[in-house]
């Protein structure tokens, strides 16, 4: 469905008095991965790791700086924006924040018979009826079409966000983070919501989080970033169950567990994640890794398969060599 | 309409009432200053031509003359005041009302264009607003008379149209240039305050939503931002209207289009009026224009109280 090869984004700093090129954020560095029809790829790590931005940069909402993009085998990358515009149909976003990602001005009619006319998904006299359609997918009324954004709560605001994006039948959608900005009694209901609309559309989700047990609950696979690279992807229980990248396991004993008999050893990284603008040389975890050996300070591991996972850490590269 | 309600509107009438008040104080009072008062410099030492007493005194009747209504009825070149105010008046209000048109209609597509950062000539773009809010009114007005007379001398015409007189105030095709003139500074200040809030909206969640529904930038710009585009030309409107206002005496003045602008100046440097009249007249105009101003001023922050989301929630 969705394939993404070597995805590169850099960011130019400018100072801001000159303009002068000052450096370089490398949000996304080298970033491949495949999501496949009804499949859900969970992507997890820091704030700063560069989640969001892949995600942006596969629906071109950010320019690519390097790197291939393949929507169904076809290269989408490098076609024009206004060939890409028709192709929005098929790639969709739901944002983080329900409160800003609604245009205020707009009632929620409006809001979802835009998708509609521009990609001329129904009839015009349809319009209405389809709009009722998506309300009521959502768990909405028909009337709540009339409504403006300001009169619904966070978790009606992110159903709507949803019908939105499902209004042109997409067949993948990015989640940034959809649930992170709700309450948690609402949360499960989005998480359900979205996981009943991909059974029933077959919908590919590329579902954005930093909170691990929604990444349990929603994802087949899971990759983990760090400084926008993904440093170990594979099966969801996989990862959950025995993760193996040092970082992966810092993150997963983060986690609090919902049995309180339950005892995990908390892994406890130091230091901040390093600024994206600082080129660490070797493996760009290396600071802050408990396992550090000399090798990672001059050597960047590769990406490479261990059993049915991939991984990126010097340490399984020796065992991989010893075998 | 709500006890509330009806409590904050009293409120707000009250305020800009005793504003007004003060404002018409202040301008009655320093306007009965006499217009030839003066300060010479003698031996290192300043002295006024005339004492503290009579300038007091002047003042005075100054606001009696607005009190009794006299002022209206002070005879100036066979015109009552009042005559001459209405004839006036009329000619002001033409040219910043169609200045002001011309200002919204030019302003807000140049501030769209503008507003294309990635474009390669997006500095040029740029300094088209920024140089006419940068450099003084008065010359980028003589530019526009230098190029009004070089288009007249040389009978040229654009598209047909013209070439119009560039001298006087007979017709309204005289009135074209000084529309021109004091449309020039708010067109470029209503394009800065368009290109800002594109170049604000560009960042919020639900234009890249827009985006990521396939809206065009043309769709995005009408359905998304027109709205929030006109709050933000409706709350720089008193800074418009201020930037008209202190234009007018100028475009009058180069362009002899006599409006109150005009007159102003007239009465305060000519020896064809007795210096009484003058003064009259002078207080008279000064009052009006700023009653006129203070009115505008009011009708566009009650608008924007009653149509911007944010003041209503606020």
């Amino acid at each position: 469905m969705i394939e993404v090869k070597d995805l590169k984004k850099q960011f130019l700093i400018k100072s801001k008095v000159l303009g002068l090129d000052k450096g370089v954020v490398n949000a996304v560095n080298g970033v491949d991965f495949k999501i496949e029809k009804g499949e859900t790829l969970g992507l997890v790590g820091e704030s700063g790791s560069g989640k969001s931005t892949t995600g942006r940069l596969i629906l071109r909402l950010l320019e690519p700086t390097s790197g291939k993009i393949y929507l169904e085998g076809r290269d989408i990358s490098t076609i024009s924006n206004s060939e890409f515009r028709k192709l929005r149909k098929d790639l969709q976003i739901v944002f983080q924040n329900p409160y800003s990602a609604l245009d205020y001005k707009m009632t929620i009619e409006d809001i979802l018979i835009q998708p509609l006319q521009i990609h001329k998904i129904v009839k015009p006299l349809e319009y209405k009826k389809e709009v009722g359609r998506l309300l009521e997918m959502v768990g909405l009324s028909k009337q709540d079409g009339k409504k403006f954004p300001h009169e619904f709560s966070g978790g009606q605001r992110q159903r709507i966000s949803i019908a939105r994006a499902l209004a042109t039948r997409p067949k993948f959608v990015v989640c940034d983070e959809p649930v992170s900005a709700l309450d948690v009694s609402v949360q499960s209901q989005i998480l359900n919501l979205t996981m009943d609309l991909q059974d029933e559309f077959g919908l590919s989700y590329l579902f954005i989080a930093h909170d691990l047990s929604v990444i349990q609950h929603v994802s087949d696979r899971v990759a983990v970033m760090y400084l926008g690279k993904i440093v170990e992807k594979g099966g969801v229980d996989e990862i959950f169950t025995s993760p193996k990248h040092p970082y992966t396991k810092a993150l997963m004993s983060a986690s609090p567990l919902p049995d309180p008999g339950r005892k995990q050893e908390r892994i406890r990284l130091e230091g901040e994640i390093p600024s994206a603008m600082e080129a660490l040389g070797g493996c760009s975890f290396h600071n802050r890794c408990p396992n550090k050996m000399a090798k990672c300070e001059t050597h960047e591991p590769k990406l490479i398969e261990l059993g049915d996972r991939l991984i990126s850490c010097h340490l399984y590269e020796e065992k991989e060599g010893l075998r | 309409m709500t006890f509330q309600a009806i409590k904050v509107v009293t409120k707000k009438v009250f305020q800009n009432l005793l504003m007004l008040s003060l404002i018409l104080v202040i301008v009655i009072g320093l306007t009965g200053i006499p217009t030839d008062f003066d300060i010479h410099s003698y031996n290192g030492d300043y002295k006024a031509n005339m004492s503290m007493e009579s300038i007091m005194e002047s003042i005075k009747n100054n606001f009696k003359i607005f009190v009794s209504g006299e002022a209206f009825n002070v005879k100036i070149q066979g015109q009552t005041t009042l005559e001459l105010l209405t004839k006036t008046a009329r000619k002001s209000s033409a040219i910043l009302f169609f200045g002001a048109i011309l200002a919204v209609v030019v302003g807000i597509p140049k501030g769209i264009i503008d507003s294309r950062k990635k474009d390669s000539s997006g500095t040029i773009k740029l300094l088209q607003s920024l140089i006419p809010l940068s450099v003084p009114d008065i010359l980028t007005i003589t530019l526009v008379q230098l190029l009004a007379i070089y288009l007249s001398k040389n009978e040229i015409s654009i598209f047909g149209i013209g070439p119009f007189p560039f001298f006087g105030d007979e017709t309204f095709s005289h009135a074209i240039y000084p529309i021109i003139s004091i449309s020039i500074l708010p067109a470029a200040y209503i394009a800065r305050l368009t290109a800002n809030e594109i170049e604000e909206s560009f960042t919020k969640s639900y234009i890249l939503a827009a985006r990521g529904k396939g809206c065009s930038r043309f769709q995005i710009i009408k359905n998304h931002m027109m709205k929030g585009i006109f709050y933000s030309v409706l709350s720089g409107f008193p800074t418009v209207i201020g930037i008209m206002f202190s234009s007018l005496i100028i475009v009058e003045m180069l362009f002899n289009f006599r409006g109150i602008g005009f007159y102003l100046i007239y009465f305060y440097t000519t020896q064809l009026i007795p210096p009484y009249e003058a003064g009259v007249g002078f207080s008279l105009f000064i009052v009006v224009l700023a009653l006129f101003y203070y009115l505008i001023f009011m009708i566009f922050n009650g608008l924007k109280e009653i149509l911007m989301p944010q003041s209503k929630s606020s």
